[in-house]
């Protein structure tokens, strides 16, 4: 297990600086000069100078890259242009929003997802069926932004149960901060649940017809009983699979649904970071999507050797 | 009484091209401690008649005639009243032993299963008898193997835990379906003697399905071969090997290679190909593929007919008293 461990971190330590190197050269080649769109394109050239001076950018990319990742080691991300504070405190702040809305969404995802797909398989080409998989359809062609319109309309609007947006923040009390992160976290578990119920759906079908679920039955098992104790452990996996991929949508989808419910997350941060070219905030964040994308796959892995322990014997 | 008695037994299949009889009017019995053979090619409904024994056919099948079991039908008894029944008065063995066992929980656990369910045993109790099983069925090392995985394990010592799961609650029936097909050929004489042995010492009846005449002749007392969803003949195995009177069984039989045959000499085959279950001749199922087909192999189905004290045909050229 040790060796496993270490063999991980290892290649996620690789997968982290690959992506770093990418982020930064692509930031380079991309246009939109920071010092310019801070002062407007009407600046004297000296002010530019003196911005640039200010921001480091006059030094050769290379020291530039290496200064970035050496902060990174002290746990260092440097200075916003914009904020004139230290990218890890921007990102720490937002991330008390984003990381329960993250989530939320997955967990609702999941537990819906499950269900749904369970309750479709057992009653195969039955109504039931048709109803989830034309539900799941719906979730899937419907995109989130829309549908958070739709649920702001509904629920905020017109039965004023819930806020249409913004974050109180923790500090104004837990039941305020989730009441707001309601709306945010159902709108982006939307089409996560689609997908998953799919796959749940069909993996359960298929794990289904497998030999040894008909030996559970022909031991007198029950049809629910041979369901949960030989069927849905081995469906886990491609549910698993799916879900660890999902991650990188719900860490990107974020950008999409803080700016519909104007919550101060990392995906609003990033938002405003590419648009005032505030650099520093970008490729952090950025370089933190990959971390958290690598790490959940990192989880994904250590959770199929404890479903399958034809996966433990070989890693 | 016979302990079981399958009585015109019916079979339909939900295909693409709609319902199809798998089965069709198969009757037997099984003596308490009786050993039949069910044998013939693949497609022709032996397994099905199994699953229909147990009441695990596939959705949408249907089954008609009678399963009794001392004396109360089978086909007649609701899902919770088979369950009781399954793993505990008729147990099944399949024929993959790779496949059959779930692959994420350890052997231990997946023999105990029968054993909770119908004896309420549990913890340490189940655990010495599941020890005791796999010692029985001859697997080595019981106390270090009943926590292993299946995929642990050879072919031959899966079908051995196959076994002994089928063998916990003291079954009085024993379905064994291809249960050596998958294994190597001296994996195979292992596992039928361990079967012949556990069900003599058990008293427990027999029912062994396969393709394979050799296995069928080696391990039973009586014979059933099977044709397109019907029994075309039946007997004693002495008497129907010695003397095999219908012409699928003639061509089964000529169709197993013997080694001394010169390799000039083709393999016998019986011509033409299993049929559709749709496809099936409606009278005589075998008409299409028979030599000594007539007019009457089309119109009439034949009846099963008594050429020997305890051997019986169905086919409209052989000679015999009518039932």
């Amino acid at each position: 297990m040790s060796v496993f461990l270490a063999r991980r971190f290892l290649s996620f330590l690789i997968t982290v600086f690959g992506a770093s190197v990418i982020i930064f050269l692509l930031l380079e080649v991309l246009p939109g000069d920071p010092a310019l769109t801070m002062l407007g394109v009407d600046a004297p050239d000296s002010a530019i100078a003196a911005i640039r001076l200010e921001l480091g950018l006059d030094r050769p990319a290379f020291v530039r890259y290496v200064d970035w990742i050496a902060g990174l080691f002290h746990g260092e991300m440097g200075l916003s242009y914009v904020y004139k504070v230290p990218v890890t405190e921007l990102i720490g702040q937002r991330l008390q929003v984003t990381l329960p809305l993250a989530i939320g969404a997955m967990v609702v995802a999941t537990l819906v997802s499950l269900s749904l797909g369970i309750f479709a398989a057992t009653n195969h080409n039955r109504i039931g069926d048709y109803g989830v998989m034309g539900f799941s359809q719906l979730g899937l062609a419907i995109p989130d932004f829309w549908f958070g319109i739709l649920l702001i309309i509904l629920f905020a609007v017109i039965l004023h149960w819930l806020p249409s947006g913004g974050f109180p923040g923790w500090d104004e009390g837990i039941w305020r901060g989730i009441r707001s992160l309601i709306l945010p976290v159902f709108t982006q578990a939307l089409g996560l649940t689609a997908i998953m119920t799919r796959v749940t759906r069909s993996s359960v079908l298929e794990v289904a017809r497998e030999d040894y679920v008909r030996t559970a039955r022909a031991k007198g098992l029950s049809r629910r009983a041979a369901l949960w104790g030989h069927v849905l452990r081995n469906a886990l996996v491609p549910v698993l699979t799916i879900g660890g991929l999902l991650v990188a949508t719900v860490v990107t989808g974020t950008l999409i649904i803080e700016n519909v419910f104007a919550l101060p997350g990392v995906g609003k941060l990033i938002f405003d970071a590419i648009s005032n070219r505030d650099l520093m905030v970008v490729k952090n964040v950025v370089l933190l999507f990959a971390a958290i994308v690598v790490v959940v796959n990192f989880i994904v892995d250590i959770l199929y050797a404890l479903v399958d322990p034809r996966i433990r014997i070989h890693s | 009484m016979a302990l079981l008695s399958v009585e015109n037994l019916t079979v339909e299949l939900q295909t693409s091209r709609g319902m199809a009889a798998a089965v069709r009017g198969v009757s037997f019995a099984l003596e308490r401690g009786g050993t039949l053979g069910i044998v013939g090619e693949s497609g022709c409904g032996k397994s099905i008649t199994a699953l229909a024994l147990l009441g695990l056919l596939p959705d949408g099948a249907r089954a008609r005639g009678r399963v009794d079991l001392d004396g109360t039908d089978l086909l007649t008894l609701d899902e919770d009243a088979l369950c009781h029944i399954r793993g505990n008065r008729i147990a099944m063995i399949f024929q993959e032993p790779m496949t059959s066992l779930n692959p994420v929980h350890r052997i231990g656990r997946q023999i105990a299963e029968p054993l909770r369910l119908h004896r309420g045993m549990r913890g340490a109790a189940a655990r010495e008898e599941v020890l005791r099983l796999l010692d029985r069925v001859g697997l080595p090392d019981p106390a270090r193997r009943i926590d292993a995985y299946p995929h642990q394990l050879s072919g031959g010592q899966r079908q051995r835990v196959m076994i002994a799961m089928a063998l916990s609650c003291a079954p009085d029936i024993l379905l064994a379906d291809e249960p050596t097909t998958a294994l190597d050929v001296t994996i195979q004489g292992q596992i039928l003697d361990l079967i012949s042995e556990l069900v003599e010492d058990n008293g427990m009846g027999l029912i062994l399905i396969s393709h394979d005449l050799g296995v069928i002749g080696e391990t039973v007392d009586n014979v059933a071969v099977m044709y397109g969803g019907a029994i075309v003949e039946e007997g004693a195995a002495d008497s129907l090997f010695a003397n095999l009177a219908h012409p699928y069984s003639q061509g089964l039989f000529a169709a197993v290679p013997r080694p001394g045959l010169s390799r000039g000499n083709r393999l016998n085959t019986i011509p033409g190909t299993v049929p559709e279950l749709t496809d099936l001749p409606p009278a005589c199922t075998f008409a299409d593929r028979c030599a000594k087909a007539t007019d009457i192999c089309w119109a009439q189905v034949p009846v099963m007919n008594r050429i020997d004290p305890d051997h019986r045909t169905a086919c409209h050229h052989l000679g015999g008293s009518v039932e």
